[in-house]
């Protein structure tokens, strides 16, 4: 799995680059993100505009690190294509982290 | 290579074919009518850790392979009786003996001869007079292909043989899976339900059941659980424990039960919760969507809670639908947003519909999806005289959609109609 993380101001950025999350690489990310949280990062960015096909474990993978992120931090996504937002529709987890259309959106979110 | 300084003992392998041959050394058979060759290679491969058996003519070397399975067989062309060519044919047209490599030495060096001994299956070819360097490089090499060969061989038995554990497993927890859904129809007057169930060869986490509440109502659940296999299925097994009405769950157990206090019926947005606190997505690294309703069969009244579940469908008597889409997120984060409740109230001749993603999400061999859509208006288009009918009607529609394509998840959906007191 390849992820790439990087700091602007406060926020991490993550951006994945692997095609899909799923099954294969949902441990493996799901255990990176977990770094991240335990590293006291506060607010997070998770760039998904390389991914093109998230599955139910991806999805756990993500409502996982939300969860460990509690309440008082950040995770917000951004550049998810049409089917990858729809299956966070259906889940209803649009209601829990943000989803915003790019980086600079979920940094202009962020900052206010 | 040489031969080892101790004596320790080494392991024999036998099979019932007598074969005693030490494990670890190969054994080669040097094919050939003259005595001063097979002398000279002997000497040549003195020194490597092999066996060496000698063949003094054709039908003897044929006989000796059979009887003592060389790994390599040195093979001399002309030889009295059955020559190098007969014998290579031979060896190569019998499947037992077919893998065993063969060396041609000879002293013809006519490339068709080569090419001759090449097609009729032997590896490798050495002129005479030997080379004492050729003739080891090239015996090394085939008994290290050999040797690889071999471990492949091994490996690949080995992975059969788990595969055929874990497809063990799979069948247990499919057959874990089936014994999760109703086996017969219930028995309430007023109520007719009907399902399809098509699990996935690798089985998925859909379950559904009907448990009886109190004298007029039923609770009606379907789970998807995430993920494939056995995981998924043991996920189900709990869940539907926990759905049984003597799990304190979807009724509420009473303190003076001996007073004759009927347990309360939960509500489906409580009993989401419940479940929610119950089933922490940590716990088994797994979530799942699920739609519970409670229905009064004599009232028509429907209450439900949707956790992220495919919606519902409410078909009405008149063909109108409605969608049952009241709740909350998936099952298993832990209280982090509230379950909603729902209700509608049921007039004789309607019928709820509960399904999976498996059917919405079918694709077909484009990768085009059936789609909520598609299926709504199959359900509300009236053609099916009884629930069955419909939900025959729907897999039978998929199959159509799918034009060959296979289901990579449960199929699943289940359907009742309300008829009312009158209707039962």
């Amino acid at each position: 799995m390849k992820i790439e993380a990087q700091h602007k101001g406060d926020v991490l950025v993550v951006k994945l680059h692997e095609s899909r999350l799923d099954s294969y690489v949902a441990t493996e990310f799901r255990d990176e993100m977990d770094r991240y949280a335990k590293q006291g990062e506060s607010q997070i960015v998770l760039d998904l505009s390389l991914v093109e096909f998230v599955d139910s474990s991806g999805l756990g993978a993500i409502v996982t690190t939300q969860k460990r992120l509690g309440t008082d931090r950040d995770l917000v996504i951004c550049g998810a294509n049409e089917p990858v937002t729809r299956l966070f529709k259906l889940a209803r987890l649009d209601k829990i982290f943000q989803i915003v259309v790019d980086e600079g959106e979920a940094l202009a979110v962020l900052a206010s | 290579m040489h031969a080892p300084a101790d004596n320790a003992p080494r392991s024999v392998a036998a099979d019932f074919t007598g074969d005693t041959r030490t494990a670890s050394r190969p054994r080669i058979l040097v094919a050939d009518d003259s005595a001063m060759n097979r002398k000279l290679l002997v000497a040549i491969l003195a020194k490597e850790e092999v066996e060496i058996v000698e063949a003094v003519d054709g039908v003897d070397a044929l006989s000796k392979a059979r009887l003592q399975r060389p790994d390599l067989v040195l093979l001399d062309i002309v030889m009295p009786g059955k020559d190098g060519y007969e014998v290579c044919a031979e060896l190569k047209a019998d499947p037992k003996f077919a893998n065993i490599p063969v060396i041609i030495l000879s002293a013809l060096t006519q490339p068709a001869d080569k090419v001759r001994a090449l097609e009729l299956g032997a590896v490798d070819y050495v002129t005479k007079p030997f080379d004492r360097g050729e003739v080891l490089a090239r015996v090394r090499n085939q008994l290290q292909i050999r040797k690889l060969t071999a471990s492949l061989v091994q490996a690949n038995r080995d992975l059969v043989a788990k595969q055929k554990d874990l497809d063990a497993d799979l069948r247990a927890a499919g057959d874990i899976q089936l014994s999760l859904i109703p086996r017969t129809r219930p028995d309430v007057p007023g109520f007719d339900m009907a399902w399809r169930f098509v699990p996935c060869s690798s089985v998925g986490g859909d379950i559904f059941n009907v448990v009886r509440l109190d004298e007029r109502r039923l609770g009606l659940y379907m789970v998807d659980v995430s993920g494939h296999g056995v995981p998924a299925a043991m996920v189900t097994v709990s869940v539907a424990q926990s759905l049984t009405p003597q799990a304190g769950i979807v009724l509420e157990p009473r303190h003076n039960a001996s007073a004759g206090d009927a347990p309360v019926v939960r509500s489906p947005g409580r009993v989401l919760e419940m479940l929610d606190t119950e089933f922490p997505m940590e716990r088994f690294d797994k979530y799942f969507t699920m739609v519970y309703l409670v229905l009064d069969v004599v009232s028509g009244e429907l209450r439900y809670c949707n956790a992220a579940h495919p919606r519902p469908v409410v078909v009405r008597k008149d063909g109108r639908f409605e969608l049952l889409e009241a709740g909350g997120t998936i099952v298993g984060l832990g209280g982090i947003m509230p379950f909603e409740e729902g209700g509608v109230v049921l007039e004789p001749g309607d019928r709820v519909y509960l399904f999976t993603d498996g059917i919405t999400e079918f694709a077909d061999t484009d990768g085009e999806e059936y789609g909520e859509e598609r299926l709504r208006e199959l359900l509300a288009s009236g053609g099916a005289p009884h629930v069955q009918a419909a939900c025959d009607g729907v897999v039978d529609a998929l199959a159509d959609f799918g034009q060959g394509a296979r289901p990579n998840d449960d199929v699943t959906i289940t359907g009742f109609e309300f008829r009312g007191p009158e209707g039962g």
